[in-house]
């Protein structure tokens, strides 16, 4: 069986969380590892955030939308014999609104909902309730994984500047519930239709002072109102802010940093790794994402010790000879769009071919020496930081997982597919 | 068309742009190309981590709320909003010391914590008066403010929040404060919202929308958008060369003609993608854009990114226009 350190949690886990910074291809990963899921036959639900056509595209779908759809798949291997139909559900996890459907789906009476949605400060609180948004879509991930639908849900989670906002929002949430500035401000003493500052003392009193000095009274009445409004629900909300960290921080759930090795990955990473330790979230692996590809056997950092010097320039006198005299390039029919290059300078331009030499094959020699030491030069660099990515998750005793960027395009499902084998080491 | 006025004829340039675009690379470059112009330039972060300075030092100290010079004509800062709280309280308010102990205690605390839309609104003011700041002649201390703003859906609610207080809070000096900020971010003269985005699928999709809101919504100014990250046209143009080549020469250093040619397909392909997003968002969005080399080496100090700092300054370019018939559909 495989070495992936993934494969484990594939099996066993109910809940997979794919976390990272932004742009790093997380909503991909999230998919391809669903996909390999249904492929174990498990049935797999695998929620996204970012409206990825490019995703549905390759579940055969124009778009994914609020309700989970069947993703039609082949059988994993023809003639096994225990032969299954993979189940997989597509869905986007929405964070917009998803605080207002939270708190309407716990308010039972028509009236406070109403007041609730007229009060002209609320959706700037909801929005302010420390990721309040990232919590109520993690509330619908619990509400899907207590369903018992689904044997394994990978979840794609929302960019945010602090990435790890939506995993501390439970607590904060409750932590705001429980604060004396709440229950100050939604004490049954308050019910006068007049704020009234009078009822506090001490800190209090003065720090509603200093704000109505600031933002003058008629805030202080209209947040006032709100929460009382919001009070009823205070339990409801509480309640399910701690069985959401029951399920996101439970045995079942495990979690998958999606990262790429990049300028200042390392620093990312590591912060990541720290942030997610003391969250006490269990971390299945390191996914080093969208690795640009490298068909040689010999090292990148090799071919670009030996293309130097004198080996370069007697490598492009043969090129050129081999390119022979051609003409202008521009005209040949297959390459007529030609895409007009980078202003990067030409490898070894100092470098003397010789005066036999055609000046355009001279200059097409050193045009495909230049494009292959620069592809050289990015994934020798890309290797050193992979290097280092993988021996920070190893000091944590997490495994690390190269995927390698999809040579077939990514609306497909073949490309999905390379990605969930290389997740799981399929050969 | 009138020519698009510089960048460097503005006042205030609020960078933004989805997570991992290079939002903060952008904002540096832009700040190094301005100090280079011989401009005085003020370089703002917002996020709670600090990243400019280590794109200028090696070693770098936090530059904190104060800030410090980094570089001759440049001077960062990253706003913090206690900080800058409480210095609009005791100096705008002209309230009294003893509103310090209330700031700092607990309650008032946990009311910031919850409160909406402060911290944006106090970071804002806080740009909004440095904007304002002159030397004893008279003159304005910076020539150019460049603000490395929250990442996009972040940023917009940032830049809006202005607006939306004045609504909210409906009298008393914050109001009257927020109005003025929002002056400063609707004067489509000194101030430009710059969109850094990623020639791939979601960026892409992200900058449609953010334009959108910020011209629907917000009222800011946008001009352009900076496509970062541009894969240079090298592979294709190397593969095409390459198609050339008779027999099979025996190389000594460079892997084998067979071989090149599949390091480089990769590439192209990526390429030609990256100019039909580049495409797609340009005309989407009815915006031209501005190009940024892929550097390997990243923004790092010493990574010699500075070299290219002037590149963010050309003159933005219509793709349409550029190349009518651009190979992105014969890809593959």
């Amino acid at each position: 069986m495989s070495a992936s350190p993934l494969a484990g949690a594939l099996r066993d886990a109910r809940l997979l969380v794919c976390v990272g910074t932004g742009g790093v291809g997380k909503t991909t990963i999230a998919a391809a590892l669903a996909l390999a899921g249904a492929r174990l036959g498990r049935r797999t639900l695998v929620l996204t955030i970012d409206p990825a056509r490019r995703l549905a595209n390759a579940f055969g779908r124009d778009a994914v939308g609020a309700e989970p759809v069947r993703v039609a798949l082949e059988p994993p291997a023809a003639g096994d014999a225990g032969a299954f139909e993979p189940f997989l559900e597509i869905m986007m996890l929405s964070t917009r609104h998803a605080f207002d459907q939270l708190v309407f789906r716990l308010t039972r009476d028509e009236a406070t909902r109403r007041r609730i949605l007229a009060n002209r400060i609320y959706h700037h609180l909801a929005e302010a309730l420390a990721g309040s948004s990232e919590y109520a879509a993690m509330a619908e991930v619990q509400a899907l994984v207590e369903s018992e639908r689904y044997d394994l849900i990978v979840v794609d989670t929302p960019p945010a500047e602090h990435a790890l906002d939506f995993l501390r929002a439970p607590g904060r949430l409750q932590a705001f519930l429980d604060s004396r500035f709440f229950h100050a401000l939604v004490r049954p003493a308050m019910s006068a239709s007049r704020f009234s500052l009078k009822l506090f003392a001490g800190p209090l009193h003065r720090a509603l002072g200093l704000l109505e000095r600031i933002a003058g009274i008629g805030f202080l009445e209209d947040l006032s109102d709100l929460l009382r409004a919001l009070d009823g629900l205070a339990e409801g909300l509480a309640s399910r802010a701690r069985r959401v960290e029951a399920v996101l921080f439970g045995e079942e759930t495990k979690f998958v940093l999606v990262c790429r090795a990049l300028a200042g990955s390392e620093r990312s990473t590591g912060d990541f790794m720290a942030g997610i330790a003391l969250l006490g979230a269990p971390l299945a692996a390191v996914v080093v994402n969208r690795m640009h590809p490298w068909p040689l056997d010999e090292e990148p950092d090799r071919l670009l010790e030996r293309a130097q010097g004198e080996d370069l320039a007697a490598d492009l006198r043969t090129l050129a000879a081999a390119l022979g005299p051609g003409g202008p390039r521009s005209t040949g029919g297959a390459c007529a769009a030609d895409p007009g290059r980078g202003a990067s300078a030409p490898t070894g331009a100092g470098l003397p071919i010789g005066p036999d030499c055609d000046v355009q094959a001279e200059a097409d020699a050193r045009l495909i020496a230049e494009a292959t030491l620069e592809d050289a030069r990015i994934c020798a660099l890309e290797r050193r930081r992979l290097h280092a990515l993988a021996a920070a998750a190893e000091a944590r005793g997490v495994g690390c997982i190269r995927i390698t960027e999809c040579s077939e395009p990514l609306d497909r499902l073949d490309g999905l597919l390379d990605i969930a084998r290389q997740l799981t080491d399929e050969s | 068309m009138e020519p698009l006025r510089s960048l460097l004829d503005r006042r205030l340039v609020v960078v933004t742009g989805k997570g991992g675009v290079g939002k903060t690379a952008v904002a540096c470059a832009l700040a190094e190309a301005a100090r280079r112009a011989g401009k005085r330039v003020l370089l703002v972060e917002t996020a709670a981590h600090e990243e400019v300075a280590a794109c200028f030092e090696p070693d770098a100290r936090p530059i904190g709320h104060a800030g410090r010079t980094l570089a001759p004509g440049l001077h960062a800062l990253r706003i913090d909003p206690h900080a800058a709280l409480a210095e609009y309280v005791g100096l705008q308010l002209r309230l009294a010391i003893v509103t310090d102990r209330i700031l700092r205690s607990e309650i008032f605390g946990q009311l910031l914590e919850a409160a909406p839309g402060w911290r944006e609104l106090i970071v804002l003011g806080k740009i909004w008066h440095l904007e304002q700041r002159t030397d004893r002649a008279g003159r304005k201390l910076h020539d150019l403010i460049v603000v490395d703003a929250p990442a996009t859906g972040h940023g917009l609610t940032f830049l809006d929040v202005p607006r939306v207080a004045q609504q909210a809070i409906r009298a008393g000096p914050l109001a009257r404060h927020a109005g003025w900020v929002e002056a400063l971010i609707h004067d489509p003269v000194r101030t430009v919202l710059l969109p850094v985005t990623l020639p791939e699928e979601l960026p892409v999709l992200e900058t449609r929308e953010l334009v959108r809101r910020a011209r629907e919504q917000v009222g800011i100014a946008v001009d352009r958008i900076v496509v970062n990250q541009m894969p240079s046209g090298n592979a294709e143009a190397a593969l095409c060369a390459l198609a050339r080549i008779a027999g099979t020469p025996r190389l000594g250093a460079l892997p084998e003609p067979a071989q090149m040619r599949a390091m480089l397909e990769h590439g192209a392909r990526r390429a030609a993608e990256a100019r039909a997003f580049r495409r797609a968002v340009s005309a989407d969005c009815a915006l031209p854009v501005v190009d940024l080399p892929l550097l390997v080496g990243g923004f790092e100090a010493g990574s010699g990114w500075t070299d290219r700092a002037d590149d963010v300054l050309t003159a933005p370019v219509w793709p349409e226009a550029a190349s009518a018939e651009a190979p992105g559909a014969r890809a593959r």
